[in-house]
């Protein structure tokens, strides 16, 4: 119990639950216009590799920014095309998407000359954002940027709740023939889309760029269902997204702590999954969807 | 003849999952934690094949998945749940309890060896045998000929007076059998348990049953060109990274293309 008393051990905690409630925005973004997106782990992957090439290779960061977030959004484009023009759907395409970006971004970052690790270069010291680190002293587990993931919350918020496109959104959300505008429907999903990325922009910089400073081989693999996990659970309210955000923290940090006392790691999938089915039951008896 | 050999041995565990997929899709589930499933059955049946008896393994496997499959479809079908997100909390949880129970079996989570080994021929014809019995099954048995009614309209299932829960638990069992026998077939082939028994082979089920949609004679056919394009990739000089995408590439191609062809019969 005297991890509680630790700074280091809230930092680590709130950071976390920041980053993955960027990730539940990202994805109930997108299914608030009927796309399940399940390939966020793909966007994540893509920007995060872009991000740290351009990095380097340019110095300049919003140009670093602008090319995380064309990653991001240019990996969700092709599954909302297909979903638009072809009613190929988007559950399959974007899983699939997932599993194909792993072995490419292996190939991508092969290990060169002496170095076993499959990684990115080092992002340059002027791009890590230093100065937005809150509690520097105890590591850069978080920033600002992470804080912004509360005012995303509040403008997604805004914009799907009280906005005249958010209310056409709802009308395509459920049936997505009941908008019988094609193009309509697809600057609907564009926006989304728009809207996701930049949520995965912003999760790529807290993440990759302020906490960790390069992308390594397996970081972002598993993580995107994570979002996928929070947005569910939600149950299509963003007011709810930080506290399942939260709840799915409290969770990884039972991982680490029971595997200090001696349970094996893999008894948190086991945890982690029941705890999935218990929330999402009891959400959806509390809250009658 | 050995390419035959090689694609028949490569197309069995798919289309035993592509079934089991089409099944639970024919209710109104997509089975993501197919793959988790498929470890967890794995393990179970390596567990009965260590103490000496395959059949008991066999049927511990069997229950197990039963179990799995019985509350996915009560939790999705009515109690209303996200099958998404029933689906992912299963996967977990199934991955997770076959890694403890490889760990308490062999000290290891990731790796278990399988010490009875029964003739890997003698599977892939009783294998076989079930797909074959429960395509003419979905011909001629009425029951699972009226699970495709669900499937398109459960409106019209429910005026045919059509129990859909009886249906459901049906389906549940028959996918349960599939995805038990592919389990067997993997372990028995590769002779151990590892965490990537099932290579995928779920969510390629999944793209199948997305292209076909609830057919079953079509799901093994797709099943047999996976297999086939699996076995020419294999033995194909170019190894690198790039081999374990073309399988999702190619899904994603027969899905744009079944798309292009929902949309000529749409304009007429």
């Amino acid at each position: 119990m005297d991890i509680l008393l630790e700074p280091t051990f809230w930092l680590q905690y709130i950071g976390r639950s920041l980053f993955l409630l960027f990730l539940g925005l990202a994805f109930l973004s997108l299914k608030r216009v009927g796309f399940t997106n399940l390939g966020i782990s793909a966007q994540l992957i893509g920007s995060a590799i872009g991000g740290c090439l351009l990095a380097n290779a340019t110095g300049n960061s919003l140009f670093t920014i602008f090319g995380c977030f064309m990653f991001a959004f240019l990996i969700l484009l092709v599954p909302i095309l297909l979903k638009h023009f072809l009613i190929v759907d988007e559950i399959l395409t974007t899983l699939f998407f997932s599993f194909m970006t792993i072995p490419i971004a292996q190939f991508i970052m092969q290990p060169k000359g002496d170095s076993m690790i499959v990684a990115t270069p080092f992002i340059p010291e002027k791009l890590r954002f230093e100065s937005l680190v809150i509690g520097q002293s105890f590591g850069n587990y978080l920033s600002l940027i992470h804080f912004s993931s509360i005012i995303c919350v509040i403008f997604a918020y805004l914009y799907f709740e009280k906005s005249v496109m958010g209310h056409q959104s709802k009308i395509i959300e459920f049936n997505v023939n009941s908008v019988r505008d094609s193009w309509l429907r697809l600057k609907l999903l564009s926006v989304a889309g728009l809207y996701s990325s930049a949520f995965i922009t912003l999760a790529v910089i807290a993440d990759t760029f302020i906490r960790k400073s390069r992308y390594t081989q397996g970081d972002y693999d598993i993580v995107g269902f994570l979002g996928v996990v929070i947005g569910l659970m939600a149950l299509r309210r963003f007011e709810l997204l930080l506290f399942m955000a939260l709840i799915v923290a409290f969770l990884e940090t039972i991982f680490l702590t029971i595997s200090i006392y001696g349970v094996p790691e893999m008894v948190s999938k086991i945890i982690y999954g029941a705890g999935i089915l218990a929330t999402a039951f009891l959400m959806k008896k509390k809250y009658k969807v | 003849m050995e390419f035959l050999d090689g694609v028949l041995r490569l197309s069995l565990p798919l289309c035993c999952l592509s079934l089991a997929a089409a099944m639970l899709a024919r209710v109104g589930i997509w089975n993501i934690s197919l793959d988790g499933q498929v470890l967890l059955a794995a393990i179970v049946y390596l567990n009965g094949a260590g103490i000496g008896s395959w059949k008991l393994g066999f049927l511990t496997a069997l229950l197990v998945i039963i179990i799995v499959n019985y509350f996915l479809i009560n939790l999705v079908t009515l109690r209303k749940l996200d099958g998404l997100l029933i689906s992912l909390g299963l996967l977990y949880a199934c991955q997770g309890l076959s890694q403890v129970l490889c760990k308490l079996i062999s000290g290891n989570p990731g790796y278990a060896t399988l010490n009875w080994r029964l003739n890997e021929s003698g599977i892939l014809i009783i294998g076989y045998f079930f797909i074959f019995m429960l395509l003419i099954a979905e011909r001629y048995y009425k029951p699972i000929r009226l699970s495709k009614i669900i499937a398109e309209s459960p409106e019209i299932a429910n005026l045919r007076g059509l129990n859909i829960s009886r249906h459901s638990q049906l389906n549940g069992i028959i996918a349960s059998l599939l995805t038990v026998v592919a389990a067997v077939y993997l372990i028995e082939h590769g002779g151990s348990y590892t965490i990537g028994l099932s290579g995928n082979r779920g969510f390629i089920a999944l793209a199948i049953v997305g292209i076909i949609r609830h057919s079953g004679v079509k799901a093994c056919i797709w099943a047999f060109v996976f297999g086939a394009g699996a076995k020419f990739i294999w033995e194909s000089p170019f190894q690198n990274e790039f081999i374990e995408v073309i399988p999702f590439a190619v899904a994603i191609l027969l899905l744009s293309m079944r798309g292009i062809q929902l949309k000529r019969l749409q304009r007429r």
